[in-house]
């Protein structure tokens, strides 16, 4: 079903969606929306179920973890402590606070992830510099360093690996390697922006994959954040 | 300042950066993660990824650096973002428009000095706007207003630490290095761009 719907026009319904949502409270919208997304994810053709799992289970953590804070440290129970002069017990209405908070970032996560799931990376470029004017320039470089991924992640274990070989201890967050990558990336640029161009890379570029905006792409757009609007403000 | 058109050398080295601290920016992900489900039982695992939350602006200043063109850190963030997208970060399009306002944060000091100074204390001050611009936007993302302030104050500072110590020294202290093994295509001396 969302598989079909122009990137542009995913992009455009799901960001107005997720502000729209943004300005809503109510846990009910936010359940409504997930279980939505939901259904987006399992009628995707693109959605690997085993990534799926993966993802959500962060996802739940920080879900859970924006509860137990809601619940704990609602701003309202805090005030009645600060006036009272006393420690802070949660009471059921904390318990609906936490729910707020848990369910409204869990919301924002399964739009996320049923925007990033079921997009195709090569669609989302293309449609990006034929509907929202992104140069040529920009989406190819963008191509180029998805591709390149593997093997920017082999360079910098290789840089990791040179040091260790002469003794140098490598922390976490070093950035002995990070320096050495900085370098190769500066070397990179140059002469793959050489290669581009002597291949005739130019913004007068012309694509093989051509994105259309059709009715049910508009439809898309339109009809999500009205549909959390109605929610929000009228139904719930 | 330097006025000239994006080339497409700037892009791919915006693009490059950003996967090469797409691998930090999961190693920080794991570390929040781990922090957060160590803190959550105490109702403080909102504060799980604040530690690390510097790291997401140092791509940003970095290229800035390299660059010195206008509007070079919002693209970058922005590039990042589409990245993580791509590789199914669990937020989706929220990231973009996050990427965006934390590019604005890094760029707001650069912009203001047109983009002459490369100094610490500019690297400070983008720090500073970074994580200010960033909490507004994720007071409003996470709705902090239903928060205990004291845990909202928390927020801000750890990630006012955060992004002085990995936007504002970090990333300087790399840049200088770079500056130092004359690779860049600028004097910092002159202002001088070297083609």
């Amino acid at each position: 079903m969302i598989d079909s719907i122009n990137p542009t026009a995913k992009t455009i319904g799901t960001l107005i969606g997720t502000l729209i949502l943004g300005l809503t409270f109510q846990w009910q919208v936010n359940s409504v929306v997930a279980l939505l997304c939901l259904l987006f994810l399992v009628t995707s053709k693109r959605t690997n179920p085993t990534t799926l799992l993966k993802i959500m289970v962060p996802i739940t953590l920080i879900s859970l973890s924006y509860f137990f804070t809601g619940w704990i440290f609602s701003s309202e129970q805090a005030l009645f402590a600060l006036a009272n002069n006393s420690v802070p017990s949660p009471s059921g209405k904390d318990f609906v606070n936490g729910l707020k908070l848990g369910t409204r970032i869990f919301s924002f996560a399964m739009l996320g992830i049923s925007y990033s799931l079921t997009t195709d990376p090569h669609e989302l470029i293309a449609s990006f510099i034929q509907q929202a004017r992104m140069p040529m320039k920009m989406g190819y470089a963008i191509l180029t360093a998805i591709n390149l991924t593997s093997l920017i992640q082999r360079e910098r274990d290789n840089s990791k690996l040179a040091l260790q070989v002469r003794n140098i201890p490598v922390k976490p967050f070093d950035t002995k390697p990070m320096f050495t990558m900085m370098i190769r990336m500066v070397r990179w640029s140059e002469r793959l922006s050489l290669a581009m161009e002597s291949k005739g890379f130019s913004e007068d570029r012309v694509m093989q994959m051509q994105m259309t905006i059709k009715r049910r792409d508009i439809l898309f757009a339109v009809g999500l954040p009205m549909l959390i609007a109605i929610l929000g403000f009228a139904v719930f | 300042m330097n006025r000239n058109k994006l080339t497409l050398r700037d892009y791919l080295l915006m693009a490059l950066i950003s996967v090469v601290f797409g691998v930090l920016y999961l190693m920080a992900v794991y570390a929040g993660t781990a922090l957060t489900t160590i803190l959550t039982p105490f109702g403080l695992g909102v504060l799980g990824y604040e530690p690390f939350f510097g790291i997401w602006f140092m791509a940003a200043i970095i290229t800035t650096y390299l660059i010195r063109k206008p509007a070079v850190g919002i693209i970058t963030e922005v590039i990042a973002a589409l990245i993580e997208v791509m590789l199914g970060n669990m937020f989706g399009v929220m990231v973009l428009v996050s990427a965006f306002i934390q590019g604005v944060g890094v760029e707001i000091p650069f912009a203001l000095t047109k983009y002459e100074k490369y100094s610490y204390k500019i690297a400070m001050l983008s720090a500073l706007s970074a994580a200010v611009l960033s909490f507004l936007w994720t007071g409003f993302r996470s709705n902090y207003l239903a928060m205990d302030w004291r845990i909202v104050a928390t927020i801000f500072v750890i990630r006012l630490l955060s992004s002085l110590f990995f936007t504002g020294y970090l990333s300087k202290r790399i840049c200088d290095k770079l500056d130092e093994a004359g690779i860049l295509n600028h004097n910092l001396e002159t202002g001088e761009i070297i083609e």
